[in-house]
């Protein structure tokens, strides 16, 4: 028996972010929101337009992180600590912050408040993974409002597009050869994908609001397809990192994730149905998943991207037995894109 | 003196019964917004740079921060039945509908449907009848003349956005007016406080929303007096003084000339209706 939940509410259209915003908080009746981003947003365009969409009687506090340097859970439990327990959550801007917001409602909650709602607002690779280790993974962690505008990418460097869709590559092939039966989820998987190959043709030629769109549009089905649950290149990427450091989450991920497919189980008429996606030509799937991925513009081994050898052995274990993979195979995986050229 | 007879407030948005005899200065809503004949003599309704009657044929369709006013003949009041619907709940509750609910064209000539729908709708209100199919009878009514105004109209204008946050001096000043609500702005300070002569600032908040400072500013200002009105045990004078007006009777003159009535007969009349519509 498979259980389907989508319990998020999506606004997707240019230029949609106050007015969606401020329908939404009038509809939850909220008091107060807890606005969650970066701290490079304090002062910018987007937490301008944030604002203008929280209705005047809404009081509104804010918390901000350091990419890359705080850790999350801390600053999401001294938060829960500290403030007023919000009705809603705004987390918006990066995956991070996202995922800050989550673990703020986590913490919340935990402490015996009463939990928040929370809203996402994400900038072009603003969705975290799902987690699947701990409660924060549970659908219910997902959030209940998405705000999806395009415009508040403009200006967003190619390097940044270029990142989100590999990402949004990945989640949607891991998504899709998840042996789950989801149809929805296999349907939004492949609908990302097949924007994601789009717009990586297009990201180094062209700018503006269409790019953007689409690879916003790539992002949620990425996101939304993960209702399966999380890949072993995530899993594998998501161990690497937290020993890595940095945010090289996409450019870890794309040169594992080749490896992974070989090595993993998958269905023959699903992996027949990616290999049509992914190319259009009679080509190997592994082999046109690694000439897509290979084409991109990233650092080409684990070494250069400044991940620790010592930290392989984690990360082969975190995915041992999910996906048919074992230590030894994942090992190998890894070895191979170690220090190769 | 302009009266209210019927206001219901609910998921929907507002629906009200006026007997309005004086003229409604340029303002505009979040919402969207339709106008309706009932009784009594012909009304026009300026909208954009339209001229629209609002008689027992015709309607007026204002989409959402598009400026517009109200003009009586000064002598009889006309009793008209006036619709502020918010863009969600419409979209909620509709399977293709503009997020925006922007209308194709401002005019509408009432077609038999409609004019059911419009009997119906203003006999509920009259009765102040709380029944289910209210809500169902406004979207009914606000999806007939939804279609009705894009019936030739040039769909272009569809995928038009005012992108209101490309200019960081209207982002600023947009932020601005938010923050200070509760006190008198000064347009000649706001628009110094973004880096702008008066004229230019004007010109180009205009460009960017559609609507001049002030009348964002009083649209901001009407919403939360309305909210204050029908949520809170505020005195009206408390109420004009939290919104920065220096007395009651500053604050029901602004309220008279941008919503319509007074503000103690909006309350007076006022409430909340508890139907809710099934989603669909």
């Amino acid at each position: 028996m498979t259980l389907i939940t989508y319990p998020t509410r999506v606004h997707f259209a240019d230029g949609v972010l106050e007015e969606a915003l401020h329908s939404e908080l009038e509809r939850v009746g909220s008091g107060s929101a807890l606005l969650v981003s970066d701290e490079t947003l304090a002062e910018s365009a987007f937490m301008d337009r944030v604002l203008s969409g929280v209705p005047s009687r809404v009081l509104t506090d804010h918390v901000t992180f350091v990419a890359s340097e705080d850790a999350l859970r801390d600053v999401a439990q001294e938060t829960a600590r500290n403030r007023q327990s919000p009705d809603v959550i705004v987390a918006f801007g990066s995956a991070q912050a996202v995922e800050l917001g989550r673990k703020i409602r986590f913490s919340v909650d935990q402490a015996g408040a009463v939990r928040p709602v929370l809203f996402a607002l994400p900038a072009v690779d603003g969705l975290p993974d799902p987690c699947n280790r701990n409660l924060e993974s549970k659908q219910a962690g997902l959030p209940s409002v998405v705000i999806c505008d395009p415009t508040v990418s403009i200006g967003t460097g190619q390097g940044a597009s270029l990142r989100a869709t590999v990402m949004s590559l990945i989640r949607c092939v891991e998504a899709y050869l998840s042996l789950g039966y989801n149809p929805p989820a296999d349907g939004m998987a492949l609908d990302g994908l097949s924007r994601c190959i789009a717009s990586l043709e297009k990201i180094d030629k062209a700018a503006g609001l269409d790019l953007h769109r689409e690879v916003m549009a790539a992002g949620l089905n990425a996101f939304l397809s993960q209702e399966k649950g999380v890949g072993p290149a995530q899993t594998m990427t998501s161990s690497l990192l937290s020993e890595a450091g940095g945010d090289q989450r996409a450019a870890i991920a794309r040169l594992v994730l080749p490896g992974i497919m070989r090595a993993r189980a998958m269905d023959d008429g699903k992996a027949d149905v990616l290999r049509k996606v992914l190319s259009g030509v009679d080509e190997p799937l592994i082999d046109a998943t690694a000439r897509i991925l290979g084409g991109v513009e990233l650092p080409g081994n684990l070494a250069a991207l400044g991940v620790p050898h010592a930290a392989l052995d984690g990360a082969a274990k975190a995915v041992a037995g999910n996906a048919g993979l074992t230590y030894h195979n994942a090992r190998s995986v890894l070895e191979d894109v170690y220090e190769s050229v | 003196m302009s009266q209210a007879i019927s206001v219901c407030h609910g998921e929907f948005g507002r629906a009200a019964l006026y007997r309005l005899d004086k003229d409604i200065i340029t303002h505009a809503h979040r919402e969207g917004h339709l106008i309706f004949y009932v009784d009594g003599p012909n009304a026009t309704c300026i909208s954009g740079k339209e001229n629209c009657v609002v008689d027992n044929e015709h309607a007026v369709a204002v989409s959402p921060w598009e400026p517009h006013s109200y003009h009586t003949d000064g002598k009889d009041p006309q009793i008209c039945l006036v619709l502020y619907i918010k863009p969600m709940w419409f979209l909620e509750n509709s399977s293709s509908a503009e997020f925006a609910l922007k209308f194709g064209r401002p005019d509408l000539t009432l077609n038999d449907e409609i004019k059911g729908y419009l009997n119906r709708l203003t006999c509920l209100l009259l009765d102040h009848e709380e029944e289910v199919r209210f809500d169902s009878l406004l979207f009914g009514l606000t999806k007939e003349c939804f279609d009705l105004s894009w019936a030739g109209a040039d769909e272009d204008y569809r995928g038009q956005i005012y992108d209101r946050f490309s200019d960081f001096r209207v982002r600023r000043s947009l932020r601005l007016i938010q923050e200070n609500m509760g006190e008198d702005v000064e347009m000649e300070e706001l628009a110094r406080n973004v880096g702008l002569s008066r004229p230019h600032f004007f010109k180009l908040f205009k460009q960017y929303t559609g609507v001049t400072p002030n009348v964002y500013m009083n649209t901001l200002r009407s919403e939360r007096a309305i909210e204050e009105l029908l949520n809170s045990n505020k005195t009206v004078t408390d109420i004009a003084f939290d919104l920065g007006f220096s007395s009651q009777a500053s604050f029901t003159r602004f309220f008279s000339s941008n919503v319509g009535i007074a503000p103690s007969e909006y309350r007076r009349v006022a409430h909340v209706s508890n139907g809710a519509f099934p989603m669909m």
